[in-house]
Protein backbone atom coordinates (compact mmCIF):
# COMPACT_ATOMS: atom_id res chain seq x y z
CA UNK A 1 0.00 0.00 0.00
CA UNK A 2 3.25 2.52 0.68
CA UNK A 3 4.42 1.75 -2.45
CA UNK A 4 0.97 2.89 -4.31
CA UNK A 5 1.10 5.77 -2.09
CA UNK A 6 4.26 7.01 -2.85
CA UNK A 7 4.59 5.75 -6.73
CA UNK A 8 3.43 8.91 -8.33
CA UNK A 9 2.03 6.75 -11.07
CA UNK A 10 -0.64 5.30 -9.04
CA UNK A 11 -1.95 8.71 -7.84
CA UNK A 12 -4.87 10.31 -9.29
CA UNK A 13 -4.26 13.40 -11.55
CA UNK A 14 -5.51 15.73 -8.93
CA UNK A 15 -2.58 14.36 -6.83
CA UNK A 16 0.09 14.94 -8.87
CA UNK A 17 2.31 17.63 -9.00
CA UNK A 18 2.37 19.92 -12.47
CA UNK A 19 6.06 18.52 -12.93
CA UNK A 20 4.68 14.75 -13.06
CA UNK A 21 1.61 15.53 -14.75
CA UNK A 22 3.68 17.36 -17.71
CA UNK A 23 5.96 14.26 -18.13
CA UNK A 24 2.78 12.10 -18.29
CA UNK A 25 1.10 14.28 -20.54
CA UNK A 26 4.07 13.33 -23.47
CA UNK A 27 1.99 10.43 -23.76
CA UNK A 28 -1.34 10.43 -22.01
CA UNK A 29 -3.66 13.74 -22.94
CA UNK A 30 -5.68 13.20 -19.98
CA UNK A 31 -2.50 14.57 -18.12
CA UNK A 32 -2.56 17.92 -20.16
CA UNK A 33 -5.81 17.82 -19.90
CA UNK A 34 -5.16 18.31 -16.03
CA UNK A 35 -2.54 20.78 -16.40
CA UNK A 36 -5.24 22.97 -18.67
CA UNK A 37 -7.31 22.96 -16.13
CA UNK A 38 -5.04 23.64 -12.99
CA UNK A 39 -2.64 26.75 -15.34
CA UNK A 40 -5.61 27.87 -17.39
CA UNK A 41 -7.09 30.76 -15.05
CA UNK A 42 -3.49 32.22 -14.57
CA UNK A 43 -2.34 31.96 -18.24
CA UNK A 44 -5.35 34.11 -18.60
CA UNK A 45 -5.07 36.68 -15.76
CA UNK A 46 -1.34 37.39 -17.30
CA UNK A 47 -2.96 37.91 -20.70
CA UNK A 48 -5.52 40.28 -19.61
CA UNK A 49 -3.49 42.17 -17.87
CA UNK A 50 -0.81 42.45 -20.15
CA UNK A 51 -3.33 43.12 -23.27
CA UNK A 52 -6.14 44.81 -21.16
CA UNK A 53 -8.94 43.19 -23.40
CA UNK A 54 -10.52 39.85 -23.26
CA UNK A 55 -10.72 38.93 -27.01
CA UNK A 56 -6.85 39.11 -27.09
CA UNK A 57 -6.23 37.59 -23.96
CA UNK A 58 -8.47 34.56 -25.26
CA UNK A 59 -6.51 34.24 -28.55
CA UNK A 60 -3.20 34.76 -26.20
CA UNK A 61 -4.23 31.89 -23.86
CA UNK A 62 -5.37 29.63 -26.52
CA UNK A 63 -2.18 30.27 -28.31
CA UNK A 64 -0.55 29.39 -24.95
CA UNK A 65 -2.02 26.54 -24.72
CA UNK A 66 -2.17 25.05 -28.20
CA UNK A 67 1.91 25.91 -28.24
CA UNK A 68 2.20 24.01 -24.46
CA UNK A 69 0.79 20.84 -25.65
CA UNK A 70 2.52 21.07 -29.24
CA UNK A 71 6.02 21.47 -27.30
CA UNK A 72 5.12 19.38 -24.52
CA UNK A 73 7.52 16.81 -25.23
CA UNK A 74 10.48 19.51 -24.95
CA UNK A 75 9.78 19.93 -21.40
CA UNK A 76 12.77 18.51 -19.78
CA UNK A 77 11.02 18.14 -16.28
CA UNK A 78 13.81 19.65 -14.57
CA UNK A 79 12.06 23.04 -13.80
CA UNK A 80 9.12 24.40 -12.84
CA UNK A 81 6.27 23.66 -15.27
CA UNK A 82 4.61 26.69 -14.36
CA UNK A 83 7.91 29.00 -15.28
CA UNK A 84 7.86 26.68 -18.51
CA UNK A 85 4.20 27.48 -19.52
CA UNK A 86 4.51 31.29 -18.44
CA UNK A 87 7.58 31.24 -20.72
CA UNK A 88 5.46 30.51 -23.40
CA UNK A 89 2.57 33.13 -22.34
CA UNK A 90 5.47 35.35 -22.16
CA UNK A 91 6.30 34.70 -25.81
CA UNK A 92 2.77 35.09 -27.29
CA UNK A 93 2.74 38.56 -25.47
CA UNK A 94 5.95 39.25 -27.03
CA UNK A 95 4.68 38.61 -30.51
CA UNK A 96 1.71 39.99 -29.78
CA UNK A 97 2.61 43.10 -28.89
CA UNK A 98 5.38 42.84 -32.25
CA UNK A 99 2.18 42.35 -34.56
CA UNK A 100 0.57 45.38 -32.79
CA UNK A 101 3.33 47.33 -32.10
CA UNK A 102 1.72 49.38 -30.01
CA UNK A 103 4.38 48.95 -26.65
CA UNK A 104 4.47 52.34 -25.33
CA UNK A 105 8.02 53.47 -25.19
CA UNK A 106 10.10 54.10 -22.38
CA UNK A 107 9.76 57.52 -22.11
CA UNK A 108 5.91 57.07 -21.24
CA UNK A 109 7.10 56.14 -18.26
CA UNK A 110 9.70 58.60 -17.84
CA UNK A 111 7.33 61.71 -18.59
CA UNK A 112 5.94 60.68 -15.55
CA UNK A 113 5.56 63.03 -12.80
CA UNK A 114 6.21 61.92 -9.32
CA UNK A 115 2.74 63.14 -7.46
CA UNK A 116 1.64 59.69 -6.68
CA UNK A 117 -1.60 60.03 -4.35
CA UNK A 118 -1.12 59.92 -0.95
CA UNK A 119 -0.97 56.35 0.45
CA UNK A 120 -4.11 56.64 2.72
CA UNK A 121 -6.05 57.14 -0.18
CA UNK A 122 -5.19 53.65 -1.83
CA UNK A 123 -7.05 52.24 1.29
CA UNK A 124 -9.72 53.91 0.53
CA UNK A 125 -10.11 53.60 -3.21
CA UNK A 126 -11.54 50.79 -5.01
CA UNK A 127 -9.70 49.72 -8.23
CA UNK A 128 -11.41 48.31 -11.03
CA UNK A 129 -9.86 45.99 -13.34
CA UNK A 130 -10.18 48.34 -16.32
CA UNK A 131 -8.17 50.70 -14.55
CA UNK A 132 -5.26 48.63 -13.43
CA UNK A 133 -5.32 46.91 -17.00
CA UNK A 134 -5.13 50.73 -18.29
CA UNK A 135 -2.32 51.79 -16.11
CA UNK A 136 -0.28 48.70 -16.65
CA UNK A 137 -0.56 49.53 -20.67
CA UNK A 138 1.53 52.72 -19.48
CA UNK A 139 4.24 51.02 -17.96
CA UNK A 140 7.44 50.36 -19.54
CA UNK A 141 7.86 46.71 -21.18
CA UNK A 142 9.69 44.89 -18.40
CA UNK A 143 7.81 46.14 -15.22
CA UNK A 144 4.48 45.44 -16.87
CA UNK A 145 5.59 42.06 -17.31
CA UNK A 146 7.33 41.64 -13.86
CA UNK A 147 4.16 42.51 -11.98
CA UNK A 148 1.86 40.66 -14.28
CA UNK A 149 3.98 37.68 -13.84
CA UNK A 150 3.85 37.80 -10.28
CA UNK A 151 0.36 39.45 -9.53
CA UNK A 152 -1.69 37.95 -12.18
CA UNK A 153 0.30 34.70 -12.73
CA UNK A 154 1.23 34.17 -9.24
CA UNK A 155 4.65 33.24 -9.77
CA UNK A 156 7.38 33.80 -7.13
CA UNK A 157 10.36 36.12 -7.78
CA UNK A 158 12.33 33.45 -8.26
CA UNK A 159 10.33 31.60 -10.74
CA UNK A 160 9.89 35.01 -12.20
CA UNK A 161 13.30 35.56 -12.48
CA UNK A 162 13.41 32.87 -14.43
CA UNK A 163 11.21 33.50 -17.08
CA UNK A 164 12.36 36.80 -17.35
CA UNK A 165 15.78 35.80 -17.64
CA UNK A 166 16.67 38.35 -14.67
CA UNK A 167 17.88 38.41 -11.22
CA UNK A 168 15.97 38.07 -8.54
CA UNK A 169 16.72 41.64 -7.55
CA UNK A 170 16.38 43.20 -10.95
CA UNK A 171 13.15 41.53 -10.36
CA UNK A 172 12.10 42.77 -6.99
CA UNK A 173 13.31 46.43 -8.21
CA UNK A 174 11.18 46.27 -11.59
CA UNK A 175 8.01 45.40 -9.23
CA UNK A 176 8.53 47.73 -6.75
CA UNK A 177 9.30 50.78 -9.63
CA UNK A 178 6.40 49.56 -11.37
CA UNK A 179 4.13 49.83 -8.59
CA UNK A 180 5.22 53.24 -7.66
CA UNK A 181 4.67 54.11 -11.87
CA UNK A 182 1.25 52.14 -11.06
CA UNK A 183 0.15 54.47 -8.20
CA UNK A 184 0.89 57.35 -10.43
CA UNK A 185 -0.90 56.12 -13.81
CA UNK A 186 -4.03 55.50 -11.71
CA UNK A 187 -4.01 58.61 -9.78
CA UNK A 188 -4.21 60.17 -13.22
CA UNK A 189 -6.49 58.34 -14.43
CA UNK A 190 -9.16 58.62 -11.75
CA UNK A 191 -8.22 62.58 -12.07
CA UNK A 192 -9.76 61.88 -15.53
CA UNK A 193 -12.76 60.40 -14.48
CA UNK A 194 -13.86 63.00 -12.35
CA UNK B 1 -4.89 56.54 7.59
CA UNK B 2 -2.69 59.78 7.18
CA UNK B 3 0.30 57.86 9.00
CA UNK B 4 0.07 55.81 6.53
CA UNK B 5 3.95 54.62 5.14
CA UNK B 6 4.68 54.56 1.37
CA UNK B 7 5.61 50.95 2.13
CA UNK B 8 2.45 50.11 3.57
CA UNK B 9 0.52 51.74 0.67
CA UNK B 10 2.67 49.12 -1.72
CA UNK B 11 1.40 46.74 0.18
CA UNK B 12 -1.79 47.58 -0.30
CA UNK B 13 -2.06 48.43 -3.63
CA UNK B 14 -0.24 45.31 -4.37
CA UNK B 15 -3.44 43.62 -2.32
CA UNK B 16 -5.64 45.03 -4.32
CA UNK B 17 -4.21 44.61 -7.36
CA UNK B 18 -4.31 40.90 -6.41
CA UNK B 19 -7.69 40.28 -5.42
CA UNK B 20 -8.97 41.51 -8.31
CA UNK B 21 -6.67 39.19 -10.49
CA UNK B 22 -8.03 36.82 -8.31
CA UNK B 23 -11.30 37.15 -9.60
CA UNK B 24 -11.14 36.63 -12.91
CA UNK B 25 -11.68 33.63 -14.61
CA UNK B 26 -12.11 33.23 -18.23
CA UNK B 27 -15.67 32.55 -19.42
CA UNK B 28 -16.84 29.07 -19.11
CA UNK B 29 -17.69 28.78 -22.73
CA UNK B 30 -14.13 30.36 -23.40
CA UNK B 31 -12.64 27.39 -21.32
CA UNK B 32 -15.20 24.88 -23.38
CA UNK B 33 -13.90 26.07 -26.45
CA UNK B 34 -10.18 26.33 -26.19
CA UNK B 35 -10.57 22.38 -24.63
CA UNK B 36 -12.42 21.58 -28.09
CA UNK B 37 -9.16 23.24 -29.67
CA UNK B 38 -6.56 21.43 -27.72
CA UNK B 39 -8.53 18.07 -28.27
CA UNK B 40 -8.77 19.05 -31.80
CA UNK B 41 -5.22 20.07 -32.35
CA UNK B 42 -3.44 17.58 -30.08
CA UNK B 43 -0.88 15.46 -31.69
CA UNK B 44 -1.96 12.29 -31.22
CA UNK B 45 -5.46 13.26 -33.37
CA UNK B 46 -3.16 14.58 -36.22
CA UNK B 47 -1.81 11.59 -36.43
CA UNK B 48 -4.51 9.63 -36.62
CA UNK B 49 -5.45 9.22 -40.53
CA UNK B 50 -8.95 8.73 -40.49
CA UNK B 51 -8.98 11.83 -38.00
CA UNK B 52 -11.96 14.14 -39.51
CA UNK B 53 -14.65 15.42 -38.05
CA UNK B 54 -17.97 15.56 -39.63
CA UNK B 55 -19.59 19.06 -38.06
CA UNK B 56 -16.31 20.71 -37.07
CA UNK B 57 -18.36 24.09 -36.27
CA UNK B 58 -20.80 21.62 -33.74
CA UNK B 59 -20.31 22.51 -30.63
CA UNK B 60 -22.90 21.45 -28.21
CA UNK B 61 -23.95 23.92 -25.67
CA UNK B 62 -25.06 21.85 -22.30
CA UNK B 63 -26.80 24.73 -20.34
CA UNK B 64 -26.59 24.26 -16.53
CA UNK B 65 -29.92 25.37 -14.99
CA UNK B 66 -28.59 24.87 -11.36
CA UNK B 67 -25.04 26.39 -11.22
CA UNK B 68 -25.38 28.53 -14.02
CA UNK B 69 -22.53 27.26 -16.08
CA UNK B 70 -22.68 26.86 -19.60
CA UNK B 71 -19.89 24.50 -21.13
CA UNK B 72 -19.59 23.61 -25.11
CA UNK B 73 -17.97 19.87 -25.64
CA UNK B 74 -16.83 19.83 -29.11
CA UNK B 75 -17.37 16.71 -31.70
CA UNK B 76 -14.93 13.96 -30.29
CA UNK B 77 -14.12 10.59 -30.43
CA UNK B 78 -15.32 8.01 -27.48
CA UNK B 79 -11.58 8.39 -26.49
CA UNK B 80 -11.35 11.56 -26.69
CA UNK B 81 -14.59 12.00 -24.66
CA UNK B 82 -12.95 10.05 -22.06
CA UNK B 83 -10.14 11.94 -21.76
CA UNK B 84 -11.31 15.04 -21.83
CA UNK B 85 -14.38 15.45 -19.92
CA UNK B 86 -12.72 16.09 -16.83
CA UNK B 87 -11.30 19.22 -18.43
CA UNK B 88 -14.20 19.92 -20.76
CA UNK B 89 -16.87 19.71 -17.68
CA UNK B 90 -15.12 19.28 -14.08
CA UNK B 91 -14.49 16.15 -12.38
CA UNK B 92 -17.81 15.70 -10.98
CA UNK B 93 -20.88 17.81 -12.47
CA UNK B 94 -23.90 18.57 -10.64
CA UNK B 95 -25.92 19.75 -13.14
CA UNK B 96 -29.15 18.05 -15.60
CA UNK B 97 -28.40 17.77 -18.91
CA UNK B 98 -24.54 18.73 -18.88
CA UNK B 99 -23.13 16.23 -20.64
CA UNK B 100 -24.27 15.75 -23.95
CA UNK B 101 -21.52 14.65 -26.28
CA UNK B 102 -21.68 13.97 -30.02
CA UNK B 103 -18.88 11.45 -30.95
CA UNK B 104 -17.15 11.53 -34.10
CA UNK B 105 -19.57 8.58 -34.79
CA UNK B 106 -22.11 11.02 -34.02
CA UNK B 107 -22.64 9.35 -30.47
CA UNK B 108 -24.52 11.59 -27.69
CA UNK B 109 -25.47 10.92 -24.59
CA UNK B 110 -27.24 13.06 -22.23
CA UNK B 111 -27.16 12.42 -18.06
CA UNK B 112 -27.92 14.00 -14.94
CA UNK B 113 -24.88 13.30 -13.61
CA UNK B 114 -20.78 12.68 -15.03
CA UNK B 115 -17.69 10.92 -13.18
CA UNK B 116 -14.99 10.43 -14.98
CA UNK B 117 -12.29 7.46 -13.14
CA UNK B 118 -8.86 9.37 -13.81
CA UNK B 119 -7.35 5.72 -13.46
CA UNK B 120 -9.13 3.68 -16.42
CA UNK B 121 -10.13 6.80 -18.48
CA UNK B 122 -13.82 5.24 -17.95
CA UNK B 123 -16.74 7.68 -17.77
CA UNK B 124 -20.18 7.13 -16.07
CA UNK B 125 -22.74 8.90 -16.50
CA UNK B 126 -25.82 8.44 -14.23
CA UNK B 127 -29.39 9.01 -13.70
CA UNK B 128 -32.35 10.29 -17.24
CA UNK B 129 -29.82 8.01 -19.52
CA UNK B 130 -30.36 8.91 -23.00
CA UNK B 131 -28.13 7.51 -25.51
CA UNK B 132 -27.97 7.71 -29.50
CA UNK B 133 -26.00 5.78 -31.46
CA UNK B 134 -27.10 6.46 -35.08
CA UNK B 135 -24.24 3.64 -36.80
CA UNK B 136 -26.16 1.31 -34.91
CA UNK B 137 -29.06 2.52 -35.83
CA UNK B 138 -29.94 2.80 -31.85
CA UNK B 139 -31.58 5.10 -29.52
CA UNK B 140 -32.06 4.18 -26.14
CA UNK B 141 -33.11 5.08 -22.04
CA UNK B 142 -31.43 3.75 -18.69
CA UNK B 143 -30.73 4.42 -15.64
CA UNK B 144 -26.82 4.52 -16.20
CA UNK B 145 -24.54 4.53 -18.41
CA UNK B 146 -20.20 3.55 -18.34
CA UNK B 147 -17.79 4.18 -21.20
CA UNK B 148 -15.16 1.87 -21.04
CA UNK B 149 -12.05 2.83 -22.57
CA UNK B 150 -10.31 -0.13 -22.65
CA UNK B 151 -12.61 -1.95 -24.51
CA UNK B 152 -14.40 0.91 -26.47
CA UNK B 153 -17.61 0.10 -25.33
CA UNK B 154 -20.91 1.50 -24.30
CA UNK B 155 -22.62 -0.27 -21.19
CA UNK B 156 -26.13 0.84 -20.27
CA UNK B 157 -27.81 -0.97 -17.37
CA UNK B 158 -30.86 -0.37 -15.42
CA UNK B 159 -34.75 -0.75 -17.12
CA UNK B 160 -32.85 -0.08 -20.95
CA UNK B 161 -35.40 1.06 -22.91
CA UNK B 162 -34.06 0.49 -26.98
CA UNK B 163 -35.81 1.26 -29.68
CA UNK B 164 -33.88 -0.05 -33.30
CA UNK B 165 -35.39 0.35 -36.70
CA UNK B 166 -38.92 0.85 -35.42
CA UNK B 167 -38.73 -1.80 -32.85
CA UNK B 168 -39.11 -1.32 -29.36
CA UNK B 169 -37.25 -3.54 -26.71
CA UNK B 170 -36.73 -3.28 -23.11
CA UNK B 171 -33.85 -4.97 -21.07
CA UNK B 172 -31.75 -4.78 -18.26
CA UNK B 173 -28.28 -4.49 -19.92
CA UNK B 174 -27.20 -2.92 -23.47
CA UNK B 175 -23.55 -3.05 -24.94
CA UNK B 176 -22.33 -1.15 -27.82
CA UNK B 177 -19.17 -2.10 -28.99
CA UNK B 178 -18.15 0.98 -31.32
CA UNK B 179 -15.56 -1.37 -33.55
CA UNK B 180 -18.76 -3.48 -34.52
CA UNK B 181 -20.70 -0.46 -35.17
CA UNK B 182 -23.25 -3.22 -32.66
CA UNK B 183 -25.32 -3.51 -29.94
CA UNK B 184 -26.07 -6.36 -28.00
CA UNK B 185 -29.22 -5.93 -25.46
CA UNK B 186 -29.34 -8.96 -22.49
CA UNK B 187 -31.60 -10.18 -20.33
CA UNK B 188 -34.40 -8.71 -22.51
CA UNK B 189 -38.18 -10.31 -22.99
CA UNK B 190 -37.72 -10.13 -26.51
CA UNK B 191 -35.04 -10.56 -29.17
CA UNK B 192 -31.65 -11.05 -27.52
CA UNK B 193 -29.56 -10.02 -30.08
CA UNK B 194 -29.73 -6.58 -32.29
CA UNK B 195 -29.01 -7.17 -35.74
CA UNK B 196 -25.96 -5.19 -37.37
CA UNK B 197 -26.68 -2.11 -38.15
CA UNK B 198 -26.34 -2.39 -42.10
CA UNK B 199 -26.35 -4.86 -44.46
CA UNK B 200 -23.15 -5.07 -47.38
CA UNK B 201 -22.43 -7.09 -49.92
CA UNK B 202 -19.63 -7.03 -53.00
CA UNK B 203 -20.79 -7.95 -56.45
CA UNK B 204 -19.59 -7.66 -59.93
CA UNK B 205 -22.60 -6.71 -62.74
CA UNK B 206 -21.39 -7.49 -66.03
CA UNK B 207 -23.21 -7.86 -69.75
CA UNK B 208 -26.04 -5.48 -70.94
CA UNK B 209 -25.87 -3.05 -67.80
CA UNK B 210 -25.62 1.18 -68.05
CA UNK B 211 -22.17 0.76 -65.94
CA UNK B 212 -20.79 -2.78 -65.63
CA UNK B 213 -18.11 -3.36 -62.78
CA UNK B 214 -17.45 -4.01 -59.19
CA UNK B 215 -20.04 -2.61 -56.52
CA UNK B 216 -20.20 -2.43 -53.03
CA UNK B 217 -23.87 -2.54 -51.55
CA UNK B 218 -24.88 -1.47 -48.58
CA UNK B 219 -28.46 -0.33 -47.32
CA UNK B 220 -30.00 -0.38 -43.94
CA UNK B 221 -30.88 -3.92 -41.82
CA UNK B 222 -34.17 -4.73 -41.03
CA UNK B 223 -35.64 -7.99 -40.35
CA UNK B 224 -36.60 -8.56 -43.95
CA UNK B 225 -34.08 -6.56 -45.49
CA UNK B 226 -31.17 -8.06 -47.99
CA UNK B 227 -28.94 -6.75 -51.06
CA UNK B 228 -31.45 -8.12 -53.90
CA UNK B 229 -30.28 -8.83 -57.18
CA UNK B 230 -32.35 -5.79 -58.40
CA UNK B 231 -30.48 -3.43 -56.26
CA UNK B 232 -27.73 -4.59 -57.45
CA UNK B 233 -28.48 -4.03 -61.21
CA UNK B 234 -29.94 -0.88 -60.51
CA UNK B 235 -26.83 0.00 -58.81
CA UNK B 236 -24.95 -0.71 -62.31
CA UNK B 237 -27.14 1.90 -63.63
CA UNK B 238 -30.14 -0.53 -65.02
CA UNK B 239 -30.69 -2.81 -68.25
CA UNK B 240 -29.54 -1.90 -71.99
CA UNK B 241 -32.24 -1.57 -74.46
CA UNK B 242 -30.64 -5.36 -75.70
CA UNK B 243 -30.77 -6.57 -72.20
CA UNK B 244 -32.38 -9.80 -71.84
CA UNK B 245 -33.98 -9.87 -68.73
CA UNK B 246 -35.50 -13.69 -69.01
CA UNK B 247 -32.27 -14.83 -69.20
CA UNK B 248 -30.24 -13.40 -65.78
CA UNK B 249 -27.41 -15.31 -64.15
CA UNK B 250 -26.01 -15.29 -60.99
CA UNK B 251 -22.87 -16.81 -60.48
CA UNK B 252 -21.93 -17.70 -56.87
CA UNK B 253 -18.79 -19.54 -55.36
CA UNK B 254 -20.19 -22.09 -52.74
CA UNK B 255 -18.39 -23.10 -49.58
CA UNK B 256 -16.58 -25.97 -51.48
CA UNK B 257 -14.87 -23.18 -54.16
CA UNK B 258 -17.90 -25.09 -56.61
CA UNK B 259 -19.45 -22.67 -58.84
CA UNK B 260 -22.92 -22.27 -58.85
CA UNK B 261 -25.06 -20.81 -61.37
CA UNK B 262 -28.78 -19.21 -60.32
CA UNK B 263 -30.78 -18.30 -63.13
CA UNK B 264 -33.32 -15.39 -62.93
CA UNK B 265 -35.92 -14.80 -65.13
CA UNK B 266 -36.67 -11.11 -64.24
CA UNK B 267 -39.48 -10.57 -66.68
CA UNK B 268 -41.34 -13.31 -65.09
CA UNK B 269 -41.05 -11.24 -61.40
CA UNK B 270 -41.72 -7.75 -62.89
CA UNK B 271 -44.86 -9.55 -64.71
CA UNK B 272 -46.10 -11.09 -61.49
CA UNK B 273 -46.62 -8.04 -59.74
CA UNK B 274 -49.21 -7.41 -62.48
CA UNK B 275 -46.96 -4.63 -64.42
CA UNK B 276 -48.06 -5.24 -67.47
CA UNK B 277 -46.96 -2.06 -68.83
CA UNK B 278 -43.54 -2.30 -67.60
CA UNK B 279 -41.31 -1.01 -70.16
CA UNK B 280 -38.48 -3.20 -69.39
CA UNK B 281 -36.02 -1.62 -71.56
CA UNK B 282 -36.31 1.84 -69.76
CA UNK B 283 -33.96 2.14 -67.45
CA UNK B 284 -35.84 4.36 -65.52
CA UNK B 285 -39.02 2.58 -65.35
CA UNK B 286 -36.94 -0.40 -64.35
CA UNK B 287 -35.49 0.68 -61.61
CA UNK B 288 -38.84 1.70 -60.41
CA UNK B 289 -40.11 -1.50 -61.12
CA UNK B 290 -37.07 -2.62 -58.82
CA UNK B 291 -38.35 -1.05 -55.99
CA UNK B 292 -41.73 -1.49 -56.31
CA UNK B 293 -40.55 -5.93 -56.66
CA UNK B 294 -38.76 -5.55 -53.38
CA UNK B 295 -41.86 -3.87 -51.58
CA UNK B 296 -44.60 -5.78 -52.97
CA UNK B 297 -43.16 -9.09 -52.46
CA UNK B 298 -39.15 -9.86 -51.69
CA UNK B 299 -38.72 -13.31 -52.04
CA UNK B 300 -39.68 -12.71 -55.89
CA UNK B 301 -36.12 -11.31 -56.01
CA UNK B 302 -32.82 -13.03 -55.19
CA UNK B 303 -30.76 -12.23 -51.97
CA UNK B 304 -27.48 -11.53 -53.10
CA UNK B 305 -24.16 -12.72 -51.32
CA UNK B 306 -20.26 -11.17 -51.56
CA UNK B 307 -18.38 -12.25 -54.07
CA UNK B 308 -21.46 -12.89 -57.08
CA UNK B 309 -20.92 -12.26 -60.66
CA UNK B 310 -24.45 -11.06 -62.01
CA UNK B 311 -24.95 -11.33 -65.37
CA UNK B 312 -27.32 -9.55 -67.76
CA UNK B 313 -27.23 -10.98 -71.37
CA UNK B 314 -28.09 -9.38 -74.28
CA UNK B 315 -30.82 -10.01 -76.45
CA UNK B 316 -30.68 -12.71 -79.36
CA UNK B 317 -32.15 -10.66 -82.49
Amino acid sequence: MDVLLTNPSHLSLDMKSDEVLAKEAKHRSAAFAELYQRNLNVVYRYHLARVGNIHDAQDLTAETFLAAQEAIASFSGRGQFAAWLMGIARRKTANFFRRKRSILPLEAAEQLVDDAIAPEEFAERQLSLEQITQALSYLSYDRAEAISLQLFSGLSVPETAKVMGKSEGAVKMLVSRALKDLRIHLDSLSEEKL
Amino acid sequence: MSNVSPNSSDAELLEQIMQIAHQIEPSPVFKAQLAAQLIQARPQARRGLNFRLRHPSVLIACASVTIGTVCLIPVMTSRQLSDWMSAAVGKKVNAQTLAQVMAERQISMTSDLVEEDSNTGNVKGKGNISFEYPDAGVKAKANEILFVKERQEFVLTGNVQLTQQGKALQGQKLICAIAQKQCSLTETSTDSRLLPSSVQVQVQVIGSVARPGRYKIEIPNTATDFVSLTQAIQTAGGVTKTADIRRVQIRRQNDDRKEQIISVNLFAALSSVGSRDIQINSRKVYNDQSRQIRSTDPSLDVKLQTGDIIEVPTAKP
